[in-house]
């Protein structure tokens, strides 16, 4: 038996659906809790590659969820992945805006995930604040590696475009093959939404975060942050 | 499943079965992998930097203070007086009750008394002990004012210090006069206007900063737009800020009356555009000149005979930083670049040349200013066939205010057709 099937199968026996947490073109999201034990897990169905979500299995982070199993057969992907108690940062800007420490402890937490995410030679290019769930014990978590594909070495474009409207780098929408530096785009817009709400084309956060955002969503790849690290070493 | 089976393994925890490959086991919720520990970044921190300024600071502070310090021990014998009211504040302490106003007579009396001793002591021993006087030039400085052996060995390096000014002034002197001299004698000899020549490698400096963004030719005249990179402009000489003549060269053809040296006029029609004039030119390599500043542009032009279409690539090739299709037939999208002597603030429409095919594409901002949706109508294909030139209406902000510009790009129909394609 396939890991696809015995995954899909044992959530039927093994694991109760509590909710759907979302539901798209792409595939569904549901929360299971273990007949068993009554631990909460996330099963994720969609169409597309597990690959990304096969790198994270058995890895410990912090700021990323743990994976427990994925599995794919025929063009569609299957993960059983740990539950993150907490809310959104969209759910929290419906709040308030986030302060200046505040952002920069959220970005921090999400730069160690987007970092160990891309020493696996992965980009997850869907970096909004629907994804980052602040644990109720503390600490952010990057969540949904859905959209998220491997860099392959001289590829020139993207082969799907994929991402969310204003977080999305424009190599994203199949100008160039997006790397590492379209989750920094991604990032940089997700800094300046928590600061003021908006889309740095619209209103760019003031003072040196602002100049973060400028250099993080720079058009040009090149002229953004080389790498996670150094967008670390300036916040 | 069966246990013989190959693609079966059994739970490390449980001992059910698993299919080989599973990392996980739901019954007992246990991971058959061992868990790694995500590796941590490594930041480099910026209190290096800090360290190493404060110890520059440190140092320079050192380097200042230091030579007030050694030259203040001389006449502040505070440090002494310490190490004498020890001694003799013992002696003299039951013949002054007072304590704050006897205190100064106190330790001046006594300094007095110990510093002779130690000035006789150190005379006894400064030829023996010239290196330790080197190691030790705040015991023996206050020594300097009596015995005049010590002071070599004290102060040998103020010694010196003013004959060398005595022998560096001269130096200086006819230093000047030797390069004074060819000076004068070159200046007039070879060019009159020397200043001018100081200026130029600011104006070379800013001839890359002038770029052509797009240029159109229309009966017989071509509008021209160029950029200035503010950066670089703000040290611009006078006089370099605006196009100031044309220059020309290149093959023309034989019915372009245009010949090197031809007529050209221009004429300024607004900040960062100027109308060229010319007689039936037909097109070629044309350079500006402006002061010492050089930007060249190739235009390619039509005789106005045979219609009033052209299309230019400009050293700058306008905004467009990528005109590329995604996987939609017939979308694709249009990122702008960064430039740092223009900032796109919306695109208000699209033009392809001729202008009868504009209707066939919809412009529709993704995320302003950066990336815009470009959507063509399948019925395109039939109608259109060839290479054009897709301008695109920018509203933008540079040095010179907020302005509509045409920003032009040039499309082929082996690059464009498969948008189109059903």
């Amino acid at each position: 038996m396939q890991v696809y099937d015995f995954l899909t199968e044992y959530l039927k026996t093994e694991f109760e659906a509590v909710k759907q947490l979302h539901s798209g073109l792409r595939g569904t999201v549901t929360l299971e809790r273990h007949r068993g034990s009554g631990n909460l897990y996330v099963f994720r169905s969609f169409t597309g590659s597990a690959e990304v979500y096969r790198r994270l299995t058995g890895l410990a982070c912090p700021n990323l969820p743990r994976i427990y199993e994925a599995a794919e057969r025929d063009g569609k992907a299957a993960v059983l992945e740990e539950y993150i108690q907490g809310d959104t940062v969209f759910e929290l800007l419906k709040g308030s805006l986030f302060s200046a420490a505040e952002t920069r402890s959220v970005i921090t937490d999400v730069c160690r995930a987007l970092s160990v995410l891309h020493s696996l030679g992965a980009v997850h290019r869907d970096i909004k604040p629907e994804n980052v769930i602040l644990r109720s014990g503390g600490g952010a978590v990057l969540i949904d590696f859905d959209a998220s594909r491997t860099v392959k070495e001289g590829g020139s474009s993207d082969t799907t475009v994929l991402g969310t409207t204003g977080f999305a780098a424009p190599e994203q929408y199949g100008i160039g093959q997006s790397d590492a530096r379209a989750d920094i785009y991604a990032l940089g817009t997700l800094i300046n939404v928590m600061l003021t709400g908006r889309h740095p084309s619209v209103e760019m956060a003031p003072g040196r975060f602002g100049r973060i955002v400028k250099k993080c969503t720079m058009v040009n790849p090149d002229d953004r942050y080389k790498d996670i690290t150094r967008l670390m070493e300036a916040l | 499943m069966d246990s013989t089976d190959k693609t079966v393994k059994k739970c490390i925890n449980c001992g059910r079965e698993l299919p080989e490959g599973a990392s996980f086991c739901p019954y007992c919720e246990t991971s058959q992998l061992e868990v790694r520990t995500a590796p941590v970044p490594v930041i480099r921190r910026r209190r290096p930097l800090y360290a190493l300024l404060a110890a520059c600071f440190i140092l320079i502070a050192a380097a200042v203070m230091l030579p007030k310090v050694l030259d203040g021990a001389t006449d502040e014998p505070q440090t002494q007086v310490e190490v004498v009211s020890a001694a003799e504040l013992v002696e003299l302490a039951p013949a002054e009750p007072g304590p704050t106003e006897t205190e100064p007579a106190v330790t001046m009396a006594a300094l007095r008394k110990v510093e002779e001793p130690e000035a006789e002591a150190m005379p006894a021993e400064p030829e023996s002990e010239a290196a330790e006087q080197e190691s030790e030039p705040v015991e023996s400085e206050p020594v300097t004012a009596e015995p005049k052996v010590t002071e070599p060995a004290v102060a040998p390096e103020p010694q010196p210090e003013p004959a060398e000014p005595a022998q560096a002034a001269p130096e200086p002197e006819p230093e000047p006069a030797v390069t004074r001299e060819p000076e004068p004698a070159d200046e007039p000899a070879v060019t009159g206007p020397e200043p001018v020549e100081a200026s130029q490698p600011e104006q070379a400096e800013s001839s890359a900063q002038l770029l052509w963004t797009d240029a159109q030719v229309s009966g017989g005249q071509a509008y021209v737009n160029y950029n200035h990179v503010p950066e670089r402009s703000r040290s611009m000489a006078k006089g370099q800020k605006y196009i100031t003549a044309f220059l020309y060269n290149g093959e023309l053809s034989e019915d372009g009356t245009l010949t090197a040296g031809g007529d050209v006029s221009l004429e300024r029609i607004d900040r960062g555009v100027y109308r060229m004039s010319m007689n039936g030119w037909n097109g070629g390599t044309v350079t500006y000149s402006s002061g010492g500043a050089v930007s060249t542009i190739q235009i390619n032009a039509q005789l106005p005979e045979l219609g009033s279409y052209a299309s230019a690539e400009a050293s700058s090739s306008g905004f467009i930083s990528s005109f590329t299709v995604s996987e939609s037939s017939n979308v694709f999208y249009l990122a702008f670049r960064d430039d740092k002597a223009v900032t796109l603030r919306r695109v208000t429409g699209v033009r392809i040349d001729p202008d009868v095919y504009s209707t066939y594409f919809t412009i529709e901002p993704v995320t302003e200013g950066q990336v815009y949706k470009v959507t063509v109508d399948p019925t395109f294909n039939q109608t259109y066939n060839g290479t054009a030139t897709v301008s695109f209406f920018c509203h933008i902000d540079d040095i010179y205010g907020s302005r509509d510009v045409l920003s032009n790009v040039s499309i082929s129909n082996s690059v464009v057709q498969p948008f189109w394609q059903p």
